[in-house]
């Protein structure tokens, strides 16, 4: 593995599964804390 | 940095395009459901549809520059942020008992479909490596299955192109065909979605066919579908594997290895997703932390619908007739009996089933 190469060594899939996760941690967590 | 500053660049202007078009295309579709009196009239306005279909105008009618290209193929990537996030609404037990006897109607699916294009092609005198890339486009999931195994395969990359057409091709028949079918047969949501999922190759091309139908459908293609993909990588390894013996490819030497890296990954983001929103709500079987769940997983539901919003869209801009017809007759021949006998084969197998499989 190529260190160097970072975020270019992710595949769309994995890329998928963060933004998912991410959403859904947004969805679950960060949004019904905001004041509105 | 520059790297992220470059891909940003690339794909911006066809990812704004698709963005523009989902959400006109969203509000012109309830326009249209408005003004429209009869029910099937308003059936056929259904976001779904003005999505794809306006997709399919702009795509074949517009001369669209070179710079909205990387963009609007990146719909591939909505397309498994909707996946990933859908798993939230399922309970990961009806995930297990669907997916085992979808698994099961899976194999006995590219067994069948193998078998037959491999005896098809034969007959027909197309190439070898043709061959068996359109038998694992129609077995299994299209064009990023012909993708991989025409890597690990060595074929060439005309064959490559002729295959991925062709199931492009057959993939936009299906948007129309199927759900006609479904209607005469007067399917159920759930022997329907299961039947596109096992039969329409594409991912995102099944995963619209049963969102035509109805939103109920497309939960049962979508996870129909996803046991097809979760198997690419053992029949991918099976025919690299026999074409090395016949000295016609590579050996591959790490098999774990190799499956894992056939393996569609996002399918574990909505594994994973489905797995923590079941355990939480296990965990709250009631009262208020169980009902703010409840609109937490109605909330992701929007984001996903969007992403599928974004990926109907690109599968309209993607399919270019033109493009499709250079073709050859040959192997489109050997597709249309393929996809008639798979399409055949399988809805006699949900029919079979249809009653044992969980309700979402």
């Amino acid at each position: 593995m190529d260190g160097k190469k970072g975020l270019a060594t992710i595949t769309l899939d994995w890329w998928a599964v963060i933004v998912g996760v991410a959403l859904a941690g947004l969805v679950l967590l960060v949004l019904p804390a905001l004041p509105f | 940095m520059k790297r992220i500053i470059d891909a940003t660049l690339r794909l911006a202007p066809g990812i704004l395009l698709v963005f523009a078009l989902a959400v006109g295309g969203w509000f012109f579709s309830k326009w249209l459901q408005s003004i429209i009196a009869v029910a099937w009239g308003r059936s056929l306005a259904s976001t779904v549809i003005v999505a794809i279909v306006g997709g399919m105008l702009i795509g074949n009618l517009v001369p669209l520059p070179k710079v909205f290209a990387a963009g609007i193929g990146a719909y591939e990537f909505f397309l498994k942020v909707g996946i990933v996030l859908m798993g939230a609404r399922f309970l990961l037990m009806d995930v297990a008992r669907l997916g085992g006897i979808g698994l099961a109607m899976v194999v006995a699916e590219i067994l069948f479909s193998i078998a037959f294009v491999g005896l098809f092609a034969r007959l027909f005198r197309l190439p070898d490596k043709l061959g068996t890339l359109l038998s694992v486009g129609v077995g299994i999931c299209g064009v990023s299955a012909i993708i991989g195994a025409s890597g690990s395969i060595e074929a060439e990359k005309e064959q490559t192109g002729y295959a991925i057409a062709v199931i492009l091709l057959f993939g936009a028949a299906a948007l129309v065909v199927y759900p006609l079918i479904g209607r005469a047969l007067a399917m159920s949501d759930k022997a329907f979605g299961v039947w596109a999922g096992l039969a329409v190759d594409n991912t995102a091309e099944a995963v619209a066919t049963g969102a035509i139908y109805s939103e109920a459908a497309r939960a049962y293609t979508t996870l129909a579908k996803l046991c097809r993909n979760a198997l690419m990588g053992f029949v991918i390894l099976g025919f690299a594997m026999w074409y090395a013996q016949r000295g016609m490819a590579k050996q591959v030497t790490r098999k774990g290895l190799f499956l894992w890296q056939k393996f569609p990954k996002f399918v574990l983001g909505f594994l994973g997703l489905s797995a923590l929103f079941s355990a939480l709500l296990a965990i709250f079987p009631a009262g208020s932390a169980h009902s703010f769940l409840v609109t937490r997983i109605g909330a992701l539901k929007n984001y996903s619908e969007w992403a599928f919003q974004l990926t109907f869209v690109g599968v309209g801009l993607r399919t270019t007739f033109r493009d499709m017809v250079r073709t050859g007759v040959k192997p489109l021949v050997v597709g249309v009996a393929a996809e008639a006998a798979v399409a055949v084969f399988t809805i006699g197998m949900v029919f079979l089933v249809t009653d044992m499989l969980p309700t979402l």
